[in-house]
């Protein structure tokens, strides 16, 4: 059961649900824990995102809310734009990266995945593939002449299968947010998988690379 | 209830020309830098400005010297004393805040001053005349400067921005704001110097895009990589370094010196001349291809040693490319290529180096920018932050800042779990569960570290503390629910939650560090005991630097224009120069005050004439129509 109003802590006026100042008084309000990550940035929830939409949207909120406009405000005030800042920080960070974005929808609707984070995959044959991948990295001998290119190719390589989980990611959100089918967010839900396993093996990918350069 | 007065939307408060002055508070922007340090503020026009010492110089040299007999002298008169006093005389204090004696001796650099381990580890100056911890230094420094900006604004400050390099840990930062507070001032934010600068920069120039901004001072670097639009000044990456910078040049030309003069262990006072030499020479070589320098030495021997601008660019080679790295990882994780850029700043006196000029050319593809005086722009953009925290202008300007190094906590195997990561915006708030790993366990320690590194042992400890009274569970039954917190500052602090029982503890990661709280209040103390001495000396000390300033200008009229005086009166005039320099050698400010105000009487005739001359020599030869 959701109030669709509260009162205002400063003037103890009447204040809507989710709104950022007291149309009374014009005093910062706590932010409302239940408010969606899109609705923080007033955008529908959705896989597919307009990037500029959600930059705009992240600059003003932040011209709204930004402690360094209450730094001569009392300690309440400094909070409550703290409070506000750091969850549009946090929504900003989890919106803007298609993994965690795809995440965060599963959440919203309540779905919880069969496989615990850190487990291995359970296909066998994406198993077979993301092994491979592994053997070919550590393969890549850094004091070689054309390791830099080497790890070039396998970066491309894993980008081009992450942009198919992305794409396939969009079809079933898509499908899920038209029909609410439980089997389209399984399937969101098993590409979310993959796409985390490649992204994993890139930021390995990169770690690699940044040791050839120090 | 009801409203009668229009109430002003939020973030739609007055402009900043409607800021009455009377309302305006006293802010500044100091730039505390590990060669110089600037204060500057924002004029009613809204243009930010460096604040000048009575001699005109806005840069302040970070030099401060504890003389054997008591007092402290900072800047240009801290320069000249550290020849008599070098081992009394702190230069460079910047690299040792937040450090421990363990880090500073881990550098190569030789200090003139003696170094100690205080509690935890944490390095200490030893003088003949105290043992002092960095914050106290630093803080005599922002003293200064505070002083200065007092003097120029008519008043007690209200609030200052500090600046500290983007790549400060924390630790570094709690310490700067430490010595701000010690300094008695309100410190309003701490800012990263590369954002600052590009604040002055964009404002300046109104410009939008994704910018770089390559900061090299004298002992710190930092690169930044932000995007500006429409106001907005947000951080997509920063990294660095923050032991590197020009003093590191310094010191390969002084090695290159002693190795030529054959000299192992340099007396301090050597050491001072010789680094000022290498310093000069540094400078020198921006303009020329070779400079020879002239040492001489306690034997009486001297040397002439020729360095050509090749030479001394092999010698920095390493460290000019060792910025790189930290570049093309920003540009990494701001997600930009260099292409995307729209344009590369430069800020911090290292930048004058040709040679790092070249190299960010060949690092970003295109040519830097530096239309802005690169000692002065971070200054100068604190003091717009500064302006902006305090009410005084509230235009639609707004910094979006990130923390630099990731945050996490030691787990099994001494491997570090991170919990921020490095780049993510400011406040920002993050949490992990976590469990006991034996059977009954009540208590959990939970180990602090900031960096990037996987193990604990190669990043920063930050703080221990421990989280007690878990009750006793099975092994991974309990739910420790750590959850760090980085403020606006970028300060970090950190509480631990047991979830089924609510136990929790909380620390502001205080690092051993920064002082303690009592500390500072001792320090504080001490400050106010001393403060009618202190308040006595200033005076004096105001009224000396008035005296010469007069001084000065009454010989100079006299040089110029003394031929308008009757030979009475230039001895008149004459006579009351004599009592005015006779006074000011003596410790009684009124005296001097008295002796200035008299030769101010006697020269006003004086400076009437001048005057008259001077209009007659701009119109003559000119017809009255000019003048129309």
């Amino acid at each position: 059961m959701n109030p669709t109003m509260v009162l205002c802590w400063s003037c103890r006026g009447v204040v809507p649900t989710g709104e950022g100042f007291c149309p009374g008084c014009g005093i910062i309000q706590p932010p409302d824990p239940r408010r969606d990550h899109f609705a923080s940035f007033a955008l529908r929830p959705d896989f597919t995102l307009d990037l500029a939409a959600l930059d705009r949207g992240y600059r003003e909120q932040q011209q709204r809310f930004h402690p360094d406009l209450f730094a001569t405000r009392g300690a309440t005030e400094r909070r409550y734009s703290m409070e506000h800042v750091t969850r549009l920080n946090e929504g900003y960070r989890i919106l803007k990266d298609p993994l965690l974005r795809g995440e965060y929808l599963l959440k919203l609707a309540g779905f919880r995945s069969q496989t615990p984070e850190n487990s291995a995959p359970s296909d066998p044959a994406f198993l077979m593939e993301v092994m491979e991948l592994r053997e070919s990295l550590e393969e890549v001998d850094l004091k070689r002449g054309d390791a830099l290119g080497q790890l070039t190719r396998l970066r491309n390589q894993v980008e081009e299968a992450c942009s198919g989980e992305l794409l396939a990611m969009t079809q079933y959100f898509a499908a899920w947010f038209d029909s609410r089918g439980q089997g389209s967010l399984e399937q969101a839900a098993r590409h979310i998988d993959r796409l985390r396993y490649f992204i994993r093996f890139i930021e390995e990918l990169d770690r690699k690379e940044e040791s050839f350069f120090s | 209830m009801t409203v009668l007065l229009d109430i002003a939307e939020p973030g739609q408060s007055l402009r900043p020309h409607e800021v009455r002055s009377e309302h305006r508070k006293r802010v500044v922007g100091i730039d505390l830098g590990t060669t110089f340090s600037l204060v500057a503020a924002v004029d009613l026009q809204g243009k930010p400005a460096c604040i000048p010492d009575p001699a005109g110089h806005v840069a302040c040299p970070s030099v401060v010297c504890y003389p054997p007999k008591g007092g402290v002298v900072v800047g240009d008169a801290a320069v000249v004393l550290s020849a008599q006093f070098p081992a009394d005389t702190v230069a460079s204090v910047k690299r040792t805040m937040g450090r421990s004696l363990e880090d500073v001796q881990a550098s190569e650099h030789r200090t003139s001053y003696a170094l100690a381990a205080g509690d935890g580890g944490m390095v200490r100056i030893i003088t003949s005349q105290n043992n002092l911890s960095p914050v106290e230094v630093s803080a005599a420094i922002l003293k200064t400067l505070a002083e200065r900006a007092e003097d120029a604004l008519g008043g007690a400050l209200q609030g200052a921005v500090i600046t500290v390099p983007a790549y400060f840990d924390d630790a570094q930062r709690q310490a700067t704001k430490d010595a701000g507070r010690l300094a008695g001032l309100e410190v309003l934010r701490l800012v990263n110097e590369p954002t600052a600068a590009a604040l002055a920069y964009g404002l300046d120039h109104g410009r939008e895009g994704v910018y770089a901004i390559y900061d090299l001072g004298g002992g710190t670097f930092d690169i930044s990589i932000l995007r500006l639009t429409k106001g907005v000044f947000q951080v997509l990456a920063t990294g660095g370094d923050s032991a590197l910078g020009g003093d590191d040049f310094d010191h390969r030309l002084c090695e290159f010196f002693f190795q030529k003069v054959g000299v192992e262990k340099p007396t301090p006072d050597v050491l001072q001349r010789v680094r000022q030499m290498a310093r000069s020479t540094k400078e020198r070589l921006s303009q020329e291809d070779s400079v020879t320098i002239a040492l001489e030495l306690s034997d009486g021997k001297t040397w002439e040693i020729p360095v050509t601008r090749t030479h001394f660019e092999e010698m920095i080679a390493d460290l000019v490319r060792a910025t790189g790295i930290p570049c093309r990882r920003a540009l990494k994780d701001a997600g930009v290529g260099a292409k995307d850029l729209q344009g590369v700043v430069l800020v911090g006196g290292s930048t004058r180096v040709p040679m790092v000029r070249q190299f960010v050319k060949d690092v970003f593809g295109r040519e830097p920018l530096s239309d802005l005086d690169p000692d002065q722009v971070v200054a100068l953009g604190a003091a717009i932050q500064a302006e902006q925290l305090s009410g005084n202008a509230t235009g639609d300007m707004l910094l979006l800042d990130v923390t630099p190094l990731s945050l996490g906590i030691e787990t099994m195997g001494e491997l570090v779990e991170k919990i921020i990561a490095r780049n993510a915006p400011i406040p920002t708030a993050r949490s992990q569960d976590f469990t006991t790993f034996k059977d009954g366990q009540t208590a959990m320690a939970i180990h602090v570290v900031q960096g990037e590194r996987e193990l604990v042992n190669d990043c920063r400890s930050l703080a221990r503390f421990e989280l007690r009274g878990i009750p006793p569970m099975t092994a991974g039954a309990a739910r420790i629910r750590v959850t760090f917190q980085v403020d606006a500052d970028g300060l970090l602090t950190v509480s631990a939650r047991e979830e089924t029982t609510g136990i929790e503890q909380s620390v502001a990661v205080k690092p051993s560090y920064g002082l303690g709280d009592a500390e500072i209040e001792r320090l504080l103390r001490e400050a106010m005991v001393h403060g009618e001495e202190d308040w006595k000396k200033r005076l004096l000390h105001e009224a000396r630097v008035e005296a010469e300033r007069v001084l000065s200008a009454s010989g100079a009229a006299l040089r110029e224009d003394g031929d308008l005086l009757d030979e009475m009166e230039l001895k008149r005039v004459k006579a009351s120069m004599l009592a005015l320099w006779e006074a000011s050698q003596k410790e009684d400010h009124e005296a001097i005050n008295r002796a200035r105000e008299t030769l101010d009487k006697e020269t006003v005739f004086f400076a009437e004439r001048r005057m008259d001359r001077n209009v007659r020599r701009v119109m003559t030869g000119r017809k009255v129509d000019d003048f129309q």
